[in-house]
């Protein structure tokens, strides 16, 4: 049988732990990482504009490197579809991607108000983010 | 005892046999020595095709250079190859033929082949409505009507027409495209009926193909091109300037891409030539595994392994037969585009009593009877066509604006390479080779500066005519002079031609890994001197080179048959009256 103060200081670790471990799960619900869906739309655009486009997204890539998010999936997003990809593309394959096709806002807000009913919880929690990068200057038809 | 021993003949014996061992032996040797040398080492990589090619056929190799002088070539001129139109005569004339009698009224209709091919039982209905309208005795002002239908490509009768080289009473072409191309360049046409019969274009894909993009959602012609350009789905499809199916794919291509299934607009040619409208078509050709000059090629790709070829053009009528043909069974068929209304049209330079013939054999052709025989052989009216959601037939000028940007932008900023290697030997003397020099010669203006192509004869030896250079003005005239100087004669060392060919491909290969690289190969015979295929059939095989074999007289058909298998290729059957048609169109498509 153990002593007392040995019991006690055993319950107290534990205690301890066990309120670490509480804290934690409290702090990861309600202070989690965001998690950033990144969408791109990769209608037709100039090479020095798309620079612009692979630049946003290099710098969500560092941060989901560095953990302050967690890119859940990238959804490249074009005229005639889209594709949607679970590992986040590396920064150069963005900036390799080709753009094609026009630029359809009806199909983009599609797609935004879709998300956006997906994600409405960890979105209303904070927990959650949509991003949608695309060319800055619209090429003239 | 021992004089005795000497004199045994088992003493002498063992002498003799040791000489004879040692002379079998050395025999033995120097065989295994020769045959180690003459055979080439195992090739199983794309890298050991190269080492092998380059270490142990090339220097075993008797390789004459003759190429040609910039002074030489300056003599030749780029601007004046006139390019021979076809004859019409050429093609099959059924029903009633030209009689010449001024009293009876002759109506010749120059008709698309999927109506009027009498081969086949299921693609002969204008023939058939034909047949039976001339046995009715129908008459127009008194005189009896006669019909007869020629079978021409519809193609081909807009380039005649344009040309002013034919003047046919009536022309059916399979869609309303060819018309309009023809009106926009000051044809006058004449609308008799606006459909003859009924026929949609569409893509073919297999079971398993569309199973699974069916599983996320409905599978339209927009999700296809969408998994093309996203490089999941491979489509080949054929030749624009001739096909209607795949002119009619093109334009839905670019209709779509300009976004006009939003606003149901035509198709403009500032659409043609907007960046949104050209990236998206050079991203789909990213997915094309191959333009081929026919439909039946394609259907040959697709038969021989449907998990390379997933897609292609065809119209239904074409399907509903091909679904009979055992590998087709299982596929499915997603439509696109304008309908295939099959119209008929007359022309300003028809008398009014041709006319006249002309409205009452259209309103027989469209009668129940007839229409329910074009029912039984495929034409029929498809659910996409009685939903009435096509896209507008455009003009004819934006139609042939297209069909430039295709050329212009087909290969997606890649460069094409191409070695033509050419059978010079003994066999070839006179008319044979001379239509192979014309036919390289018009085709020549096919070929896309930028491109590059290189020309290499074989007879006794593989001559190196011309070396890979980009085609600008001075490599065309170069390609000129070396085609005008060719000589037959000498024996047929095919397979250390196809060799020189390839080396220099697969070299080119090295600093543009992202080429395409084919190897046209003409030959009338089986090789006779050099390399034989099944020393080389492995080299070939991991080259990753699409071969273009054109059997041009007696060869060894199984290994021409291999030749083309090793890639999405097919053997063509050449002969002096079609080898200009086979080089243009192989040049139209690839280069």
């Amino acid at each position: 049988m153990m002593g007392d103060p040995n019991r006690r200081l055993l319950i107290t670790v534990l205690t301890g732990w066990a309120g670490f471990i509480a804290l934690g799960f409290i702090l990861r619900q309600g202070i989690g990482i965001p998690q950033v869906t990144i969408v791109i739309d990769r209608s037709y655009c100039e090479p020095q504009q798309w620079k612009t486009v692979a630049d946003q997204y290099q710098v969500f890539y560092q941060q989901n490197q560095k953990r302050q998010i967690q890119i859940q999936s990238v959804i490249l997003l074009s005229d005639l579809g889209e594709e949607t990809l679970d590992t986040p593309l590396d920064p150069n394959a963005v900036q390799q991607l080709r753009t094609y096709g026009r630029k359809d806002p009806t199909k983009q807000q599609a797609l935004q108000q879709r998300l956006q009913q997906e994600l409405q919880e960890p979105l209303s929690k904070g927990a959650a983010q949509i991003e949608f990068l695309s060319c800055p200057v619209s090429p003239v038809p | 005892m021992t004089p005795m021993l000497l004199k045994s003949p088992r003493f002498d014996r063992p002498r003799l046999s040791a000489i004879w061992r040692f002379i079998l032996c050395f025999g033995l040797g120097l065989c295994v020595a020769l045959l180690g040398g003459c055979t080439l080492p195992k090739v199983d990589s794309a890298a050991k095709a190269q080492e092998v090619l380059v270490n142990n056929v090339l220097p075993k190799l008797e390789i004459r250079t003759s190429e040609i002088t910039d002074q030489v070539a300056s003599r030749y001129t780029i601007d004046q190859i006139q390019e021979p139109l076809p004859k019409v005569n050429d093609f099959p004339l059924y029903g009633a033929q030209p009689s010449g009698n001024a009293n009876e009224v002759y109506i010749e209709i120059y008709s698309s082949s999927e109506k009027a091919n009498a081969d086949r039982q299921n693609e002969r209905w204008l023939i058939e409505v034909a047949d039976a309208f001339n046995s009715r005795g129908e008459t127009v002002s008194g005189k009896p009507i006669k019909v007869g239908i020629r079978k021409i490509p519809s193609g081909t009768v807009a380039r005649l027409l344009l040309a002013k080289s034919a003047q046919p009473t009536g022309y059916s072409p399979s869609n309303d495209l060819w018309t309009e191309m023809i009106k926009s360049q000051g044809v006058v046409i004449r609308p008799i009926v606006r459909r003859l019969v009924p026929n949609t274009a569409g893509l073919v894909l297999p079971g398993t193909v569309y199973d699974q993009l069916a599983a996320g959602g409905e599978v339209t012609f927009d999700r296809i091109v969408d998994q093309v350009a996203a490089g999941t789905l491979a489509v080949g499809y054929p030749n624009p300037y001739t096909s209607s199916t795949a002119l009619n794919m093109l334009y839905t291509l670019f209709w779509r891409a300009a976004g006009h299934q939003q606003d149901g607009g035509a198709l403009t040619i500032a659409d043609v030539n907007s960046p949104q409208v050209n990236s998206v078509f050079e991203q789909f050709q990213q997915g094309v595994l191959a333009t081929t000059t026919t439909t039946l090629d394609l259907q040959e790709l697709f038969l021989r392994d449907s998990s390379v070829l997933q897609a292609f053009p065809l119209e239904y009528q074409n399907y509903v037969n091909l679904k009979a043909v055992a590998g087709f069974e299982n596929t499915q068929f997603v439509p696109f585009g304008i309908i295939h209304n099959n119209p008929l049209v007359g022309f300003d330079w028809n008398t009014p009593e041709q006319r006249a013939a002309l409205k009452k054999f259209a309103d027989f052709a469209t009668s129940p009877a007839m229409q329910n025989l074009a029912a039984q052989q495929g034409f029929m009216a498809t659910d996409y066509l009685k939903q009435g959601k096509t896209p507008p037939i455009p003009a004819g000028d934006v139609l042939l604006a297209a069909q430039s940007n295709w050329k212009l932008r087909k290969d997606a900023g890649r460069t094409a390479y191409m070695a033509i290697v050419v059978d010079t030997s003994g066999s070839m003397e006179g008319a044979p080779l001379r239509a192979v020099q014309e036919g390289l010669r018009v085709a020549s203006q096919y070929i896309n500066p930028g491109n590059q192509v290189s020309l290499i004869t074989f007879s006794d030896q593989p001559v190196q005519q011309l070396s890979l250079r980009p085609f600008d003005e001075q490599q065309h005239k170069r390609f000129l002079a070396a085609v005008d100087l060719l000589q037959s004669g000498g024996g047929t060392a095919l397979y250390d031609g196809v060799m020189v060919g390839l080396s220099e491909l697969l070299a080119q290969r090295q600093k543009d890994p992202n080429g395409n690289y084919y190897l046209l190969l003409l030959s009338d015979g089986q090789t006779n001197i050099g390399y034989k295929f099944k020393e080389i059939k492995d080299i070939l095989a991991y080259s990753g080179v699409r071969f273009y074999p054109i059997a041009y007289g007696e060869v060894d058909e199984a290994e021409m048959q291999a030749i083309a298998e090793l890639r999405e290729s097919t053997v063509k059957m050449g002969t002096p009256e079609n080898v200009q048609d086979l080089f243009r169109d192989l040049f139209q498509v690839n280069l």
